[in-house]
């Protein structure tokens, strides 16, 4: 076994500050990875730079909202001019808004589907062209969700967003094969975080959640960190265009 | 130890490979190996088993080979009996045996059914029952990693019974995932992709082997050491503690272009 599997490599994670974002942050930056951290927060970004900085690696924590899409590439350029080429891009900044879909709101469909879809496409964009006109190998994990599976009422934008989001990361897998970069998805379960928090209080949601995951718990942001840290090694080299459910089992049963 | 050896580390746990005197299973084995697992190495021919166990005694980890019919109940419950005793309780079941034909479908004899589905698929009904029963019964987390193929649904032509059996190894691979879920026993399987080996060799004829290459977006065989990350991942109760019934592929891309 290599003794740090991301020695010498760059990741860019959005959603860094807080949640599943920040445990792949942490998770890679001790796997002996740089790390770029994305979200609109500073201050959340900043305390995981200072965890970063504590095992030695370097961080920069970079604030962004997701949802400019056109200011995307610029934003691209202007980091990777600082940092130097990204080798290894996640996208785990997402939103969900919970509403009835007749009356779901049309900027909420908006805001859903260009955070969770079409930042992660542009930035797939620029990642790509770096590394083919470098002619460099490259690693892009998507994070989808169970959603992306089966559909549930209310979460309409959501539920669109990710399993686009999904047939995305297969396309560009077929596409980029010839690159040498990968493109795969992780697809969590039910994880407990700031984004899960009302649903894990709330006694009924979570009764159902334990009803229906086989591991009766709720997953936990470091359960996610050895599927991201495989899928970005070289160990997973002939791993492209798949998702990989870390749902304590909820799909392998009906 | 630092972080990532810690994350995947195998070291004191206990690896039982069935079939594992095979070309992909005997790279499993080493894999384990290397991250530290002892290693039972099981299979019908000894001479494959003895030399996959030597490779992996290499590494500095125990090795113990055993000649076993997996089809039968009675040499893999003498077999359990023996590793235990001898390199303590399994932790880490890897259930490979596979054979394969590309009879036509219709002069595919009985005989020939009753074999395949005997060895790829009955096989691991056994071994789950009893290297799983006894997980489950010493109240140990364990971790059994199925091996199915991308053929296991929808399937490649040609070869039926095959696929049959495979798409079995699935539904038993979820099954199981869900019945032992809360025991702490995790369930998930790897489907390899296009990888040459003995078992498919006299198959892969050059008008195969374009045709697969078409829907392999990465335009090459995979190699055995490919598979070996996905092994010690799953094989790793923290780096996959909340995976189980998950069906990994390790396939170039197979399945992202191919329905
Ligand atoms: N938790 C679960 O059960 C679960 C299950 C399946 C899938 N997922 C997916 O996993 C990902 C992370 O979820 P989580 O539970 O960790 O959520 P979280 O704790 O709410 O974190 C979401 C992250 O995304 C960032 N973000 C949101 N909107 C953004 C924008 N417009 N621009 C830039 N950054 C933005 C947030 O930062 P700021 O708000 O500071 O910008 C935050 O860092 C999401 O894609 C989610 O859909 C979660």
């Amino acid at each position: 076994m290599q003794n740090q599997l991301l020695e010498n490599k760059t990741a860019l994670i959005t959603g860094a500050g807080r949640g599943i974002g920040k445990a792949i942050a942490l998770a890679f930056a001790q796997a002996g990875a740089d790390v770029i951290l994305v979200s609109r927060t500073a201050t959340e970004l900043q305390k995981v730079a200072d965890e970063i900085a504590g095992f030695g690696r370097q961080a920069w924590p970079r604030t962004f909202d997701l949802s400019q899409l056109d200011d995307i590439a610029g934003f691209y350029a202007q980091i990777t001019a600082q940092t130097g080429p990204v080798d290894i891009l996640v996208n785990v900044a997402g939103v969900i808004h919970r509403a009835a879909s007749l009356d779901f709101p049309a900027d909420k469909w908006q805001q859903a589907l260009n955070v969770n879809l079409s930042a992660p496409f542009r930035l797939c964009q620029c990642f790509a062209r770096d590394r083919v006109a470098a002619q460099k190998p490259g690693k892009i994990i998507n994070i989808t969700s169970l959603l992306a599976e089966a559909g549930r009422a209310s979460i309409p934008a959501y539920a669109a967003s990710k399993s686009g989001l999904k047939i995305l990361t297969q396309t560009l897998a077929v596409e980029w094969a010839q690159y040498h970069i990968n493109v795969n998805a992780i697809g969590p379960g039910y994880i407990e975080t700031e984004l899960t928090e009302p649903l894990v209080n709330n006694e009924p949601f979570t009764s159902w959640v334990l009803s229906k995951t086989p591991m009766q718990r709720w997953g936990t942001p470091g359960d996610l960190t050895g599927a991201a840290l495989f899928l970005a090694s070289a160990q997973a080299d002939f791993i492209t265009g798949q998702t990989i459910y870390v749902d304590g089992g909820w799909l392998a049963q009906i | 130890m630092n972080y990532i050896e810690e994350l995947f580390s195998l070291k004191g746990k206990t690896a039982s490979v069935i079939g594992g005197g095979g070309v992909l299973a005997g790279e499993m084995a080493l894999g384990l190996a290397q991250a530290g697992a002892n290693i039972a190495i099981l299979d019908l021919n000894p001479d494959n088993a003895n030399k996959n166990a030597d490779l992996v005694r290499r590494q500095g980890v125990k090795a113990l080979a055993l000649q076993v019919d997996a089809t039968s109940k009675d040499d893999l419950t003498k077999a359990e009996a023996r590793i235990s005793a001898e390199l303590g309780a399994v932790d880490i079941l890897i259930n490979a045996p596979g054979i394969n034909s590309s009879t036509p479908f219709l002069e595919i004899p009985e005989q020939e059914w009753d074999k395949i589905l005997n060895v790829n698929l009955k096989s691991m009904f056994l071994a789950c029952q009893i290297f799983g029963g006894k997980m489950i019964q010493n109240n140990n987390k364990g971790s059994i990693i199925n091996v199915s193929s991308a053929s296991s649904g929808p399937p490649l032509s040609k070869v039926f019974t095959y696929s049959v059996s495979k798409a079995g190894v699935n539904n038993l691979t979820q099954f199981l995932a869900r019945e032992w879920a809360e025991q702490g026993v995790r369930v998930n399987a790897i489907a390899p992709g296009f990888f040459p080996a003995e078992q498919n060799r006299k198959i892969l004829t050059p008008e195969r082997t374009a045709s697969i290459m078409k829907h392999t977006p990465m335009n090459r065989f995979g190699e055995a050491q490919e598979l070996i990350g996905a092994v010690i991942w799953l094989a790793s109760e923290k780096a996959s503690s909340f995976v189980t019934g998950s069906i990994v592929r390790v396939d170039g891309g197979f399945t992202a272009m191919t329905i």
